[in-house]
């Protein structure tokens, strides 16, 4: 196969795996701000604390596989006190959710700043094989994480669609009123989901950790672009963010093979902007 | 109505609680002030940590002996943020409301360029610690002394052993922006000039996880080596990806590529490869007296690390935290400082001034250039060997010179 | 009754702003040279966050591209005197045109949508910005950035400089005077009043007949405006630009203020500028991590108050 050709498809596969994971803390997010009202600016740093979290479980118990069970384990004890007695109070009221969580955000980095530190540390590959495919040597681990999301994904999916339970969520995503008028508890709803999203944030960052690394402001670098792939896959569709994630995330890859890379970058902001204009709702705004 | 007034009230009153400290008399007693800029929080919180120990350590031992001509010195620590809006305010801080007489350091460049000016109009000299070449030139003036070496040095320095040991045909990868620019452009020029090519420029974006798209298919295959400017998270990405696509190849990394982390962790991907430096992190590769003592001093281990807790130190830069105090020490007794109105005589003797190799001067001899104010300094290549990393030369000062491009003497005091 | 509590809304914060006005034009010859320079940085953000407020606070426009119009402006003032070898004052006309033409053409792109759409367009386009900036370093200097000589205003016989510290103090403060005459006499304007009615009910407004995108463009092109004038005003009194003054902190900060110090009020926003600008002072200077008592004080003052703490104050005034 042509360099270019073997070149152009490692871009996309990466760009592909890159948009899974946003994908996955995106689908957090709007699972927040669908439910709850929450404009959830320390979504970020959530995913920040899943990956230095991970970084102390691998340090006291050498396994990284671990941590996607103690992690997320640790992240539920969390969030699920600071939905109920910090955040229940604002929600609602897009603008003060936003300034609350600016200011949970504050908090949650100095705290890390102050315990892990402001030094950059690398998480070592837990998975140091290749796959070469088709004249191209893939990390092994990249692929897992593929995989991982992908089932977790799946997993979402049919908690969401097929489970009662999911089923009362989106219902209260659509309509909160209605959905406590029929006797639905609201209080429990609003802890699961937000749990839920933490959780993904969270998950999001520890099979991001060993590819980025963990720094204290990582959370700076996924925020913004979860938050456009919310709104452009159009508010309250899932469906929407999933596609929005995999298609702008893979595109970023390809353009940056033949533009430079903040060509590329702003090519993409561009295609953004030009999305939103030709659809003010977003892709599939329901 | 009560409520508001109340908080106006109480807000002028904070303001009003800043005064200056004044001078308590004018008791032969009356501290010299030092400010410390530095960046405890922000992207470049990783500097901050070690800078601030390096500079209470120095401080405790000048107070110790006795301090600068029998007065006492006050350390004051503000952080900066790693923004240049805070760093600028702090500075005026440092200067304004606690009184400092000369400032140390920030690793940014930004924010030197930034407090440069305010250290000419306040008449307070600053001794920052980044590394922009503009610093001792276009964006410099005569109150700025850049205490490190820079872009340019370093790649001066560095072109002859690159050529040399590592190839004629090179490839440039830096992080896009102005300290990767920087070494691009200085790296071209010099080993462009001494009869090497480099045949591709890649830039990436800062804090990019994957380096695998801008390096693959993009590294010519008669390119036999790669010179490289990142730093931290990157550098490490850049290796991994680097070694996917072209294991064989040679790296020499720029000044800072390799500090902070630990060789061990490298891995696979980091063996073999070469690093200019201005300092050597571990003990073994500048073992004299004087830098086990400074060490001793500052409390970092063999390896480079804090004893206690295991944090790496910025070692590639802390020396230029370390030194310039002493510069300034040596330039005060000297010329007899008294008090603000004396800074002009401190400049000149800064000028100009030569030093040897000492327990103050650990990295070695050096001098500062009077025109631009650059120390001048030799600098180290090292490598990863077997996960450790061990000096292979030394490169004298000499080769690291080039002519100002300024003459910061000819600026009224 | 309906009219008589309108009014009343609107006295309180202009009383504060004036005392406000009054004390900083007090305090400015009277403070120790250090709280000096803080209280200056201090005029420019009240300047930035009251300018956000025309937009957010005004018409509900949670814009979180202002680092655009801050990063402009302050370009504008450091092309206009490095490039074009203006004056001062001229500069900082220069960067309030700066302000008008980015603010028409993220506003004519922006303002037809609404909401969460709004705020994630204004978001890219800041982003948009925020990597030209950092990129084109021969234009913007990038994160470098560019120092600045300024040079001397003079008005007939009487020759001032920036360099001055109580001048530079004065300058801004009579900036700050201004503005808030300007966006207070356009509160109480019938265009003002028709921003209002666009924040409590959109619908009805155009109902009503008027053309609202017209009016949110309006509002959004002042506040554009105001926010550009901080950012030259800030580029002169640091004598310095960088692309960090198109960064994410400079979009988000206002908010911040606006929210905690008072929402809708103008003037409110200045105490939440006023506390931030403090703790940053000087409660950095005892605990290096002194933003999470910043983050349990915004939990706390959202909590009391959604229109923060001016907000509060007038609330409690009208009951």
């Amino acid at each position: 196969m042509p360099e270019i050709l073997t070149t152009i498809l490692f871009l996309l596969v990466n760009g592909l795996i890159w948009g899974l994971l946003i994908a996955l803390i995106a689908l957090g997010l709007s699972l927040i701000f669908g439910v709850m009202g929450i404009v959830n600016m320390a979504h970020g740093d959530i995913y920040m604390a899943g990956a230095v979290l991970s970084f102390y479980v691998i340090g006291m118990f050498g396994n990284f596989w671990l941590s996607l069970i103690l992690v997320p384990a640790i992240i539920i004890l969390i969030s699920a006190p600071v939905e109920r007695f910090v955040l229940r109070p604002y929600e609602g009221h897009h603008s003060s959710t936003m300034i609350a969580t600016v200011g949970i955000s504050f908090i949650l980095q100095q705290i890390a700043l102050g315990t892990y530190g402001g030094i950059p540390k690398k998480i070592t590959n837990p998975w140091p094989v290749s796959f070469n495919f088709l004249g191209v040597d893939y990390p092994g681990y990249r692929l897992l994480v593929a995989c991982i999301s992908i089932l977790i994904l799946s997993g979402l999916w049919l908690f969401l669609y097929k489970t009662s339970y999911g089923i009362l969520l989106r219902a209260s995503m659509q309509d909160r009123e209605m959905a406590s008028a029929m006797g639905i508890d609201v209080n429990k709803i609003l802890i699961t989901t937000f749990v839920i999203g933490s959780v993904l944030a969270a998950v999001g960052g520890i099979l991001a950790a060993p590819i980025n690394q963990v720094f204290y402001l990582m959370g700076n670098d996924v925020i913004l672009l979860s938050f456009i792939v919310v709104i452009i896959g159009g508010l309250g569709s899932l469906k929407g963010t999933l596609i929005a994630a995999l298609s702008l995330c893979s595109l970023e890859g390809v353009l940056a093979s033949v533009l430079t890379p903040i060509q590329a970058k702003a090519a993409i902001f561009v295609i953004m902007i030009l999305v939103l204009v030709r659809c003010p709702k977003g892709l599939f705004a329901e | 109505m009560f409520v508001v007034l109340l908080m106006i009230l109480g807000f002028a009153l904070l303001i009003s609680a800043s005064s200056e400290r004044g001078a308590i008399g004018q008791a032969k007693k009356e501290p010299i002030k030092i400010g410390l800029l530095v960046e405890k929080t922000g992207g470049l919180a990783a500097y901050g940590y070690s800078h601030e120990r390096v500079m209470v350590a120095a401080v405790n031992k000048v107070n110790k002996e006795g301090g600068i001509l029998g007065r006492p010195v006050e350390l004051y620590v503000e952080d900066s943020e790693s923004k240049p809006s805070v760093g600028a305010l702090k500075f005026r801080k440092l200067v304004e409301t606690n009184g400092v007489h000369f400032v140390f350091n920030s690793n940014s460049s930004g924010i030197a360029i930034a407090c440069n000016p305010i250290a000419k109009e306040l008449k307070t000299p600053y001794f920052p610690c980044s590394s922009a070449a503009e610093i001792s030139g276009e964006k410099g003036n005569r109150y700025v002394f850049q205490s490190c070496t820079n872009v340019t040095q370093e790649c001066k320095g560095g072109a002859d052993f690159a050529l040399k040991y590592l190839g004629k045909k090179w490839v440039t990868v830096v992080v896009n922006y102005a300290w990767g620019w920087s070494n691009e452009t200085e790296f071209t020029k010099y080993i462009t000039e001494k009869g090497g090519k480099v045949l591709k420029s890649i830039r990436v974006p800062l804090g990019t996880g994957d380096w695998l798209p801008y390096l693959k298919g993009n590294i010519p295959a008669e390119a036999e080596a790669v010179y490289f400017a990142n730093f931290g998270a990157d550098f490490l990405s850049f290796s991994r990806d680097l070694h996917a696509v072209r294991p064989d190849i040679k790296r020499l990394g720029a000044v800072y590529a390799i500090s902070a982390q630990d060789p061990k962790k490298v891995g696979i991907e980091g063996e073999g490869l070469y690093c200019i430096t201005s300092y050597p992190t571990r003990l073994e590769g500048l073992n004299t007296k004087y830098n086990q003592d400074f060490r001793n001093l500052i409390g970092v281990d063999p390896e480079g690390k804090e004893k206690g807790t295991g944090k790496y130190f910025v070692l590639a830069y802390d020396w230029a935290v370390w030194e310039p105090f002493f510069s300034l020490k040596a330039a005060i007794e000297k010329s007899g400082w008294k008090g603000r109105g004396d800074t002009p005589k401190v400049i000149k003797t800064l000028e100009g001034m030569a030093i040897k190799e000492s327990l103050e001067f650990p990295q070695g001899d050096m001098y500062i250039r009077a025109e631009d104010h650059l120390a001048i300094t030799g600098l180290y290549i090292e490598q990863v060997q077997k996960g450790e990393l061990k000096v292979v030369t030394k490169i004298p000062a000499k080769e690291a010179i080039y002519s100002p491009t300024v003459n910061h003497t000819k600026e009224p005091l | 009754m309906q009219s008589e509590k309108a009014l009343e809304r609107r006295e309180t914060p202009t009383y504060f702003a004036i005392v406000f006005l009054l004390l900083l034009a007090v305090m400015g010859m009277v403070l120790p040279q250090g709280a000096r320079s803080l209280v200056t940085h201090m005029m420019v953000f009240c300047i930035l966050a009251m300018g956000y407020d025309v937009c957010f606070g005004l018409t509900n426009q949670c814009s979180l591209g202002h680092a655009v119009f801050f990063g402009g402006g302050a370009y504008g003032v450091v092309f206009s005197i490095l490039h074009l070898k203006m004056g001062v004052l001229s500069s900082v006309f220069l960067s309030l045109g700066a302000g008008f033409i980015l603010a028409v053409i993220m506003g004519l792109v922006s303002v037809r949508l609404t909401e969460a759409y709004f705020v994630i367009i204004t978001a890219i386009f800041f982003s948009v910005f925020h990597l030209l900036a950092m990129d084109l370093t021969w234009l913007t200097g990038g994160d470098d950035g560019l120092s600045l000589q300024l040079p001397s205003l003079s008005f007939g016989s009487v020759t001032l400089s920036l360099y001055h510290p109580i001048a530079n103090y004065y300058f801004v403060l009579i900036f700050l005077a201004i503005s808030y005459l300007i966006l207070d006499r356009m509160a109480r304007s019938p265009m003002g009043k028709i921003f209002v009615s666009i924040r409590e009910n959109e619908k009805r407004v155009q109902f009503l007949g008027y053309n609202i995108f017209r009016y949110k463009l309006m509002a959004f092109i002042v506040s554009g405006m105001f926010s550009a004038l901080s950012g030259g005003l800030y580029a002169l009194t640091l004598r310095y630009g960088s692309a960090d003054f198109f960064s994410f902190h400079w979009s988000i900060m206002p908010i911040v203020w606006c929210l905690i110090g008072g929402l809708g009020t103008l003037a409110g926003s200045w105490i939440g500028v006023v506390i931030m600008s403090l703790f940053q002072y000087y409660v950095s200077g005892w605990w290096t991590y002194y933003l999470i008592l910043f983050g349990i004080i915004i939990l706390l003052i959202l909590r009391i108050s959604r229109k923060g703490i001016l907000g509060y104050v007038i609330s409690r005034r009208l009951n």
